[in-house]
């Protein structure tokens, strides 16, 4: 499989801080990456660094073969991009909400694209609601259609079920499930929420005070504790490990 | 430039559909017709005063001692220079202050970012739907203003009137587009709401009436004369010192315009629109440079 995230040393210092400290990892076409870290351990500004959103202090970053300073249109071209707070137009409905979103990644025909994502969210029959209408897990769906609207190679969502009830959470899940499946997105997901990881991810990374402490295919990660019963339990024990 | 006209119309969509721009735009367009009413009114007032003036001096066989008013046509709509600072700079300010920080604050500036959009390309987007809105506006309030003069005001409009009427509008939307960027600058500095919308009520404030006043109020202290009338004569003349308090005002610019093209029709102030102009392209690249440097996040 191919390299479709990669970072090198990557590096974002806030006022003599090392928010993200000499970051390298890498991850292969079509996984679901898991990020795993507690508040604070500089999970979004790594992905906002990877979005292009911010320029690293240091250090080198490629997503798609794309570089992220120097080809950063090519890498926007590449990636779909679903925050932890949904960003969407209240006033707007999801229609219009759409649309905008769809004619600024280039989309030919704005309108078609978006009846498209609505029919594979199975959210059709919002389309003329407005946003400020929906409850969470809607606008979670509706913010996932935007990120997906142009058919990315490439999904980064930040703590995508904060807030959902069990119920959403779970749609949301199988959705991510069957883009990874269907069209082959890779994912690249920041969470602190191990039950989602362990149901969802086929590799992870846990970053601890900005640095990367483990990285790795699922089972692989599990196979180097043995005696720990879940994730959870090797997690703690990773970020003492890390602590040390 | 497909992204610019995206954000262009997503900036008029936003701005149309929010209900106190709408008041504010119906006060503007109502300004046009008032403005030509009280200008109208007043004309006509002064015209009978003279008319009966004259008759009396007639009566009783005196030589007549007055000129009739000097009234150009277009001064009865000289108060539309002062409802363009108050309404018009007002309603700039209002669609400007959170322009930006909204945006920033809903993080919906992220995800148009992390598309295929340049920060330049977003500020020229905003800046363009801001202008496009101004500029139609100012096509309304100029066809309004059209109707008024010839069924309120009932005079015939020369095509050097409709020239003057037309100028003074597009020098209109210079100085309504010189607040919109300023309150999108303090949108960007401030990245809330009501920092930037009290900074820029405070700059409207001091540009349009604090800093004439001042000017006016430095000239009145300057008496030199020797004598009372001496005195009275040299305090109604401008000082060096208030001119140059003056001209940092933007709204003394743009009086200067608007009765040069309103009142008496001849001589143009180039420099005042040159000022205006020149303020414009320096808060808008004072915009670019901020918006450029700014980090849109500083999450961990």
């Amino acid at each position: 499989m191919n390299t479709i995230i990669k970072t090198h040393e990557l590096t974002k210092t806030y006022q003599g801080k090392r928010a993200v400290d000499t970051l390298s990892l890498s991850v292969k076409k079509g996984e679901i990456f898991g990020f795993l870290g507690h508040n604070g351990a500089g999970k979004t500004t790594t992905i906002s660094m990877l979005i292009t959103l911010l320029n690293p202090s240091s250090g080198q970053a490629w997503i798609n073969g794309y570089h992220i300073t120097g080809q950063s249109m090519e890498v926007r071209r590449s990636i779909g991009y679903l925050p932890e707070q949904v960003a969407l137009y209240n006033e707007l409905s999801v229609s219009e909400n759409l649309q905008f979103f769809a004619s600024l990644s280039g989309a030919g025909q704005p309108k078609k694209q978006t009846e498209k994502v609505l029919e594979k969210l199975h959210i059709s029959s919002w389309k003329d609601r407005k946003v400020s209408h929906l409850s969470k897990g809607m606008r979670q769906r509706v913010g996932l259609a935007q990120a997906i609207i142009h058919e990315p190679a490439i999904l980064f969502l930040d703590e995508p079920s904060s807030g959902l009830d069990p119920q959403g959470t779970l749609e949301l899940r199988e959705l991510l499930r069957q883009l990874n499946r269907e069209d082959g997105t890779t994912i690249f997901m920041n969470t602190h929420m191990l039950t989602e990881v362990s149901h969802l991810c086929t590799s992870i990374g846990i970053l601890q005070n900005g640095k990367l402490i483990i990285q790795g295919r699922l089972e692989k990660v599990l196979s180097q504790f043995p005696g720990e019963a879940n994730l959870e339990d090797i997690y703690l024990k990773a970020m003492e490990k890390g602590d040390k | 430039m497909n992204s610019v006209s995206t954000i262009a119309r997503h900036t008029l969509t936003e701005i149309r559909r929010n209900r106190v721009f709408l008041i504010l735009i119906s006060l503007f367009l109502a300004s046009s017709l008032i403005s030509i009413y009280v200008g109208s009114a007043t004309i006509r007032t002064e015209l009978t005063a003279y008319n009966l003036a004259a008759r009396i001096q007639d009566w009783s066989s005196l030589p007549s001692s007055h000129e009739p008013p000097s009234l150009p046509l277009l001064s009865v709509m000289k108060n539309s220079i002062e409802y363009v600072l108050m309404i018009g700079c007002l309603l700039s300010i209002f669609i400007g202050y959170d322009g930006i920080s909204r945006d920033m604050r809903t993080h919906t500036l992220e995800l148009i970012l992390s598309r295929e959009v340049y920060r330049d390309q977003y500020l020229t987007g905003k800046m363009l739907g801001g202008l496009t809105l101004i500029a139609f506006l100012h096509l309304l309030s100029f066809l309004v203003e059209l109707i008024a003069l010839m069924f309120i005001a009932k005079t015939p409009v020369t095509l050097t009137d409709f020239t003057l009427i037309f100028t003074f509008h597009i020098v209109s939307i210079v100085m309504m587009m010189l607040f919109y960027i300023l309150s999108l600058l303090f949108s960007v500095v401030f990245a809330q709401a009501l920092p930037s919308f009290l900074t820029s009520i405070s700059i409207w404030v001091a540009g349009i009436y604090i800093i004439p006043e001042l000017a006016r109020s430095v000239a009145s202290y300057t008496l030199s004369g020797n004598t009372a009338q001496q005195n009275v004569q040299s305090a109604l003349m401008e000082t060096p010192l208030s001119k140059v308090i003056s001209s940092l005002s933007p709204a003394s610019h743009f009086r200067s315009l608007g009765t040069a093209l309103l009142e008496k029709g001849t001589v143009f102030p180039f420099s005042s629109l040159f000022y205006l102009m020149s303020a414009c392209v320096i808060a808008a690249a004072l915009l670019y440079i901020l918006f450029q440097r700014k980090e849109l996040t500083r999450h961990v």
